[in-house]
């Protein structure tokens, strides 16, 4: 059965429905738009696309941090699409994810003993022991020194915050960790570290993963298959990335042939297919 | 360079403030009479040993009345600062944390209270109740909750923003859990600069309704009173109305010395 499926999940923005103001709807915008996608156990999923394209929103969509528009999603058969927050718990422990920015993914009053506390103390570890413990072997798991336990995220470099960042995900023993760009901020080597760590893990623990990427040579490596994402919609979709290359779809073509780009901030000019979306 | 500048400013700041809290803290102490004990034989006196500010019209130390003033005002205007806090907070948070109609319903409360002049618009609530300190305090909360709240809503909404809130979704915290321990936290610094920027504003206030006879009620010893009180004597004794004026002024002063510097730092901390 599926780890993860989605079918036509839509999201649109800012639909006003206000009341004592302006009456009626304005359309908003539609960042999603009608995407199916499922992901089966042990897969390695890759979401390719421009920026702006709307990989992010599909990822908070599919850990239900947002509610779609339309469209449903369901873990293992189990719909929970209109779940409200506490009635979600459960399937939250299994779907997790490792955010796109670092810097701001860690509450900056937080140290890192308690950034990856937080999702034990949330289910039901109530020992404080059990917890330091958990801690101690997660923070292991991603190659950091016990002493970090105590640190801050703004005393910590970009590798390692990102490491607390796949700590915290794992802290659960999720089923499948949606990694949102993780490396785009980090440089070659410590990028193929971390390529290294994710195949470890999932080798150890049978982890699923949705790698959002913009680095379609990391992607070719890693992943198995590969979902096109374009404007909100799914352009191409392959179930091995080897036959992304024979790719005749103009969008694909397009991605293929830019550079691989360290960060989004140095790419010099802005893909072209789209450029009225930003 | 302004960094310097701003350090000397907070620091002076923070040596009158502490002086007026040290004042209103130890005022039985330093008072040389009880700012009460009214004595016709010795009405609007000059400065002397035994009254080294003088005696207003009743024959008070005027000295003992500016002193136990100092404990009436900060006190109020703590009192004021903790109710409108007790408002604005959670109303803020929720606003800007819950989004969607509750927002849109509360923002529009606030844009209607906001249209009116506050001071006018608590000066209104306190006649209509009936002039005493508790009135005040409630038409204080009433009316400057609602800008207060604004601002603080704004900065809920930026922190919210952030992907550790989705990361804290994304652990199973609950919205309560989310709203303190991350929301509440990382406002606390901006919701205090906010609060030490309007302390002065706030003192002024109750000291200029208290003048006009809607706050603190004779004969509590209290700036804004006295210069009621010596308002009749103002072209024989002057001195009556300088020295509450000048003890306002300095308090004033002190605090946004405070609330500015306080400011400048962290908007040279965030710039940074
Ligand atoms: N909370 C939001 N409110 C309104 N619009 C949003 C919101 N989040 C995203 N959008 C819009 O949705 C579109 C898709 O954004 P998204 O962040 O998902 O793109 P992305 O593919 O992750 O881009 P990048 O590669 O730069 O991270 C963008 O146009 C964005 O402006
Ligand atoms: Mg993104």
């Amino acid at each position: 059965m599926k780890v993860l499926e989605a079918i036509g999940l839509s999201k649109v923005y800012n639909p006003r429905h206000s009341w004592l103001g302006r009456s009626g709807r304005e359309p908003g915008l539609t960042a999603i738009d009608g995407v199916s996608l499922s992901i089966a156990p042990g897969e390695n999923a890759a979401l390719i696309g421009e920026s702006g394209s709307g990989k992010s929103t599909l990822a908070r969509l599919l850990l239900g941090l947002e509610k779609p528009t339309f469209g449903r999603v369901r873990y293992r058969g189990i719909d929970y699409t209109d779940l409200r927050m506490k009635d979600m718990r459960g399937i939250r422990s299994k779907l997790q994810m490792v955010f796109q920015n670092s810097y701001a993914a860690f509450n900056p009053m937080f140290t890192v003993a308690q950034i990856i506390d937080e999702p034990l103390r949330n289910y039901d570890c109530d020992s404080v022991e059990m917890r330091t413990q958990r801690i101690r072997e997660v923070l292991e798991q991603v190659g950091l020194a016990a002493s970090t336990a105590h640190k801050y995220p703004h005393e910590l470099s970009g590798g390692q915050l990102q490491r607390v960042g796949i700590g915290r995900a794992l802290a659960l023993r999720p089923e499948l960790i949606v990694c949102d760009e993780p490396f785009s901020s980090l440089d070659v080597t410590i990028r193929k570290q971390m390529v290294t760590l994710l195949q470890e893990l999932k080798d150890q623990l049978g982890l699923s993963y949705l790698f959002i990427s913009h680095d379609l040579s990391l992607v070719q490596r890693f992943c198995d298959s590969v979902t096109v994402l374009q404007r909100g919609r799914i352009a191409e979709r392959y179930s091995s990335v080897h036959l992304l290359k024979h790719s005749s779809h103009p969008y694909t073509r397009q991605l293929l042939a830019a550079v691989p780009i360290q960060h989004p901030a140095q790419r010099k000019t802005p893909l072209q297919v789209q450029s009225n979306h930003y | 360079m302004s960094g310097i500048k701003n350090n000397y400013g907070i620091r002076l700041g923070l040596v009158i403030v502490l002086a007026y809290g040290l004042i209103a803290l130890f005022a039985p102490w330093l008072a040389p009479a009880d700012p009460l004990h009214v004595q016709m034989s010795h009405k609007l006196e000059l400065p002397s040993w035994s009254y080294p500010l003088g005696t207003d019209h009743l024959g008070r130390c005027v000295l003992s009345r500016l002193i136990y003033g100092t404990r009436t005002s900060l006190l109020y205007t703590l009192a004021v600062l903790a109710s409108v806090f007790a408002i604005s907070i959670p109303v803020g948070l929720i606003a800007g944390y819950a989004g969607g109609r509750i927002d849109q319903a509360i923002m529009r409360l606030i844009d209607v209270l906001l249209a009116f002049p506050s001071l006018i618009l608590s000066l209104a609530i306190t006649a209509m109740l009936g002039p005493s300190m508790p009135n005040l305090l409630l038409s204080f909360a009433a009316v400057w909750w609602a800008g207060y709240a604004r601002v603080i809503r704004s900065v809920v909404l930026q922190i919210r923003s952030r992907d550790y809130i989705q990361a804290a979704i994304a652990s199973g915290s609950s919205h309560g859990t989310i709203m303190v321990r991350h929301i509440l936290r990382n406002a606390a610094r901006p919701i205090l600069v906010l609060a030490s920027v309007e302390v002065g504003t706030i003192l002024l206030a109750i000291a200029g309704l208290s003048f006009l006879g809607l706050g603190a009620q004779p004969p509590v010893p209290e700036w804004g009173v006295m210069l009621s009180d010596s308002r009749p004597y103002m072209q024989t004794e002057p001195r009556l109305l300088l020295y509450p004026g000048i003890a306002i002024m300095i308090a004033v002063l002190g605090f946004n010395l405070v609330g500015e510097g306080l400011r400048e730092q962290r908007k040279d901390a965030r710039a940074a």
